[in-house]
């Protein structure tokens, strides 16, 4: 059976009123980064999921999750 | 400088950078369709030897990223984790184009004779400017 992650980074940073760049500026990456992996183009590292759940104050399961 | 702005300067810079590279790429592609063939750019000279300059000089820049002039926190967001796996695949992309155009070239020599300075830099250039295209794309 296929596996997709799913993430909720888009849904989280709009309930924290931050743009893409201001997440991006907090977690040290380009704005691009941040949108591809709203867009799950990009898989990001375990790095950076902690970075980002960092960021957004909530533990990386709320980003990210296995789709079947 | 306020966040967005060091954001928007690195995005500006990323793109600057695919845009040279890309230009690199096509430069290095009607270089060596033009030199293909002249003996003067294959003998051991000044002009062979800028071929070996040309390809050193952005094997380098592909393989740091570029912008050595840039510091700190403007280098780390131009080389990021996404910049970082665009550059994998562009070089795997070119490993294998070079492997592609080095079997063209072994069959092509099966009803042409092609000097083997001509050969290499075909090789190295088709390689090359696939890394480049295909890192100057996914930058974009």
């Amino acid at each position: 059976m296929a596996e997709r992650l799913a993430n909720r980074l888009r849904d989280l940073r709009s309930e924290l009123d931050l743009t893409q760049a201001a997440l991006a500026e907090k977690v040290g990456v380009s704005r691009k980064t941040i949108n591809t992996v709203e867009n799950g183009v990009f898989i990001p590292s375990t790095l950076l999921a902690l970075r980002l759940a960092r960021a957004l104050g909530c533990p990386v399961e709320a980003i990210f999750s296995l789709e079947d | 400088m306020t966040c967005d702005a060091t954001i928007e300067s690195a995005e500006r810079a990323s793109r600057g950078r695919a845009i040279i590279m890309a230009i690199a790429a096509a430069v290095l592609l009607i270089n060596a369709a033009i030199q293909w063939g002249d003996p003067h750019y294959v003998e051991p000279g000044v002009r062979a030897g800028s071929w070996i300059v040309v390809i050193g000089l952005w094997m380098f820049i592909l393989a740091n990223g570029g912008g050595l002039r840039l510091r700190g926190r403007m280098r780390a967001l131009l080389n990021d984790e996404l910049s970082l796996r665009n550059r994998a695949r562009a070089v795997t992309a070119g490993f294998y184009m070079s492997l592609a155009a080095g079997l063209a070239v072994y069959l092509a020599t099966w009803r042409v004779e092609i000097v083997a300075g001509d050969a290499i830099k075909l090789i190295t250039a088709a390689g090359l400017s696939t890394a480049l295209f295909v890192y100057a794309w996914l930058e974009w």
